[in-house]
């Protein structure tokens, strides 16, 4: 592995490799600028682009997308009042009222700043953990990656905004969608009806270009733009932080990026949990706490460094299980599945040198964020501008010829609209759709490791208890699921009112 | 509403995958099998989750029903009927004739821009996507009209 190690670092300071990542910075930074367009949406819009490159030069092009589509978000953000990414929500609050008084480029600086310093920590983290949690899963069979695979998606289900229920319905569905094709034991058609583009599958890209693209291209057409935007048009003042703004923004960019690094690292949970988190714990910290939501500095740093952290905590149980935590890391990893790069244990051994250079990547990709940031966020000022109804069709035409683009098949372009109205209807009745995605990646893991375990059992299914990890694992898999039905509530509520010994509380939260 | 019938609807693909699942060998049908049951159990849960909402609101008196907003319903569906039509067009026209057209509908119909930055737009989006997609990655895309 230690090889491996220097062998992506050799890559990623490829000219190609580095000419990547700039243009990878540069193109998530215009997306994730233009309201309401996620990172996940723009790496699933331009994972099509990188299928000519080679597996790292593609790759290290959507993490540094990844990265920069998150910085971008606070561009929005922070002159429009309206997040371009989700998990730019956080900065709104003080990022606004900063440009409001004429400290636009101020806001942004900090906010780059901030990403860049959030991002290296994070970046230092999956370069350490990664390949120690990957060394100690490569002594994992088929039971405990089975099982890992249920961990998976148990925690998932149940950390999905919403009801915990239809997040886990989301994730089983996605896992039963993910059994159409070839039985991997019997090489039987399942479901595929006689078409030949289903014998192996359906296939992952295309239904994520569907799921994350389509229903927001309808809904900026039926939003449209809000009338009386509250717009800072213009950047005038000086974007770099001073040295002493520099020192003072480090305490609380540093504690806010190990807040992302730890919030990224749990399935289910991102960027705009991480950044919410980190805003509070900047305020509790403050000691002008008054000064919160009115302009203030720390207010865009926390949220920032929190958001741009957890892309490196969220690509550790991503590279090392093989298990994404969050649609956009499952979508990084449908980058490497393209590439014939199947997810799990073989990620560090098999394919080490293009996970290490994935993982170099990333470290790379904040430092060209960083400088792309510095040249060209003024120019994402006119990107903001663009109308919701001019956006809507473009993405529409991406998706279209990106899904084509996979197998050159209309077939898939139909699979990818048909994904569109799923992602659509769950959108709509506030049903989550990442569980569905990361389903659909594991399901083929799932479906192996289950087949597998039960072969080395010799049918009996006593293997995945009598295994001590993997009955570990799948117990805490079912305390996951269980903490979601009224059994757990009502137990909660009896141990209340004996440690309360039924005194009435007190109403109100804090 | 909407919930019960996505959950109405996981059950009827439930019992059609079990369905189809009868004929093959059973390692073939384990895993479906064993899915359409966990599907099957939190479909019925999330209706009886919306029923004992709708049950406690109704207690409460705050038991509404919002009317289906017609204006939104009727733009998203008119634009994924274009979508679809757009996808549907490309193999008969071509890209190079489906894809201004499909840009310049909503332009037309919604007016987000004028004119002059509408043809801008639809040009600039065109040519981006061939320059791409077909000169730089070779895409194999039909162009023009197949009659």
């Amino acid at each position: 592995m230690e090889s491996f190690f220097w062998v992506g670092l050799a890559n990623v300071v490829d000219p190609i490799n580095i000419a990547a990542i700039f243009a990878g910075a540069l193109i998530g930074m215009f997306v994730g600028a233009m309201p309401g367009l996620s990172a996940t949406m723009a790496i699933a819009l331009l994972l099509p682009l990188t299928y000519s490159f080679r597996p790292e030069t593609g790759l290290a092009m959507l993490a540094s997308l990844y990265l920069a589509a998150m910085y971008g978000g606070s561009i929005a953000a922070i002159l429009l009042r309206t997040p371009g990414t989700p998990a730019a929500a956080a900065t709104v609050i003080d990022g606004h009222p900063m440009a409001r008084k004429g400290q636009a480029g101020k806001a942004l600086g900090l906010s780059l700043t901030a990403s860049l310093i959030g991002g290296i920590l994070s970046s230092i983290a999956l370069l350490t953990v990664a390949p120690l949690l990957g060394k100690v899963v490569l002594n994992f069979g088929p039971v405990e990656i089975f099982a890992v695979a249920v961990l998976g998606i148990t925690i998932i289900g149940t950390l999905s905004q919403g009801s915990t229920i239809l997040g886990l319905f989301s994730g089983a569905l996605g896992l039963l969608l993910a059994t159409v094709g070839m039985d991997p034991t019997t090489g039987t058609p399942r479901f595929t009806f006689g078409v030949l583009d289903l014998f192996s599958g359906i296939n992952f890209t295309v239904a994520l270009i569907g799921l994350f693209s389509i229903p927001q291209a309808v809904r900026l057409i039926v939003e449209g733009n809000a009338k009386g935007e509250d717009r800072v048009s213009k950047i005038r003042d000086r974007m770099l932080p001073t040295g002493r703004e520099f020192v003072q923004m480090l305490p609380n960019s540093i504690r806010s990026g190990v807040i992302g690094i730890v919030t990224g690292l749990i399935p289910g949970t991102g960027g705009d949990t991480a950044s919410w988190f980190a805003y509070n714990e900047a305020k509790r910290f403050a000691k002008n706490k008054a000064d919160f939501g009115t302009g203030t500095p720390a207010g865009v740093v926390a949220p920032e460094a929190a958001n741009n952290a957890v892309v490196g905590g969220a690509l550790i149980p991503t590279i090392a299980l093989g298990i994404p935590g969050s649609s956009s890391t499952a979508v990084l990893l449908g980058g490497l599945m393209v590439h014939g790069i199947l997810p799990g244990p073989t990620l560090m051994t098999d394919y080490g040198d293009v996970t290490y250079t994935l993982l170099w990547a990333v470290l790379f990709a904040n430092v060209a964020l960083f400088v792309v940031g510095i040249f060209f966020t003024r120019a994402c000022v006119a990107v903001t501008k663009i109308p919701n109804r001019v956006v809507g069709p473009v993405i529409v035409v991406l998706s279209v010829i990106g899904a084509y683009a996979i197998n050159n098949s209309m077939f898939d372009v139909g699979l990818m609209i048909a994904f569109g109205v799923l992602g659509l209807v769950f959108d709509t009745f506030r049903i989550p759709t990442p569980p569905l995605v990361i389903g659909l990646i594991l399901g083929p893991i799932l479906d192996m490791t289950l087949q597998q375990s039960l072969l080395i059992g010799k049918g009996n299914w006593m293997i995945f208890i009598e295994n001590p990890i993997s009955a570990t694992l799948l117990a805490i898999a079912l305390l996951s699921a269980l903490q979601a039905t009224p059994l757990f509530g009502g137990i909660g509520r009896l141990v209340k009112r004996s440690i309360g010994g039924g005194r009435p509380t007190t109403g109100g939260t804090e | 509403m909407g919930r019960i019938i996505v959950a109405l609807a996981g059950i009827g693909l439930v019992l059609f995958m079990w369905n189809e699942a009868a004929g093959y060998p059973p390692t073939a049908r384990q895993l479906p099998n064993l899915l359409g049951w966990v599907v099957l159990i939190l479909a019925v849960l999330a209706i009886v989750q919306q029923a004992l909402q709708w049950r406690r609101a109704s207690a409460d008196g705050t038991l509404t029903f919002d009317g289906p907003d017609w204006r939104a319903i009727g733009l998203g569906g008119g634009f994924l009927a274009l979508v679809m039509v757009y996808a549907w067009s490309i193999s008969v026209v071509g890209y190079l004739i489906a894809t201004p057209v499909f840009l310049a509908v909503p332009l037309l119909v919604l007016r987000p821009i004028g004119l002059v930055p509408a043809v801008l737009s639809i040009a600039a989006v065109t040519a981006a996507v061939y320059g791409v997609f077909v000169w730089f990655l070779s895409l194999n895309i039909p162009l023009y009209p197949a009659f």
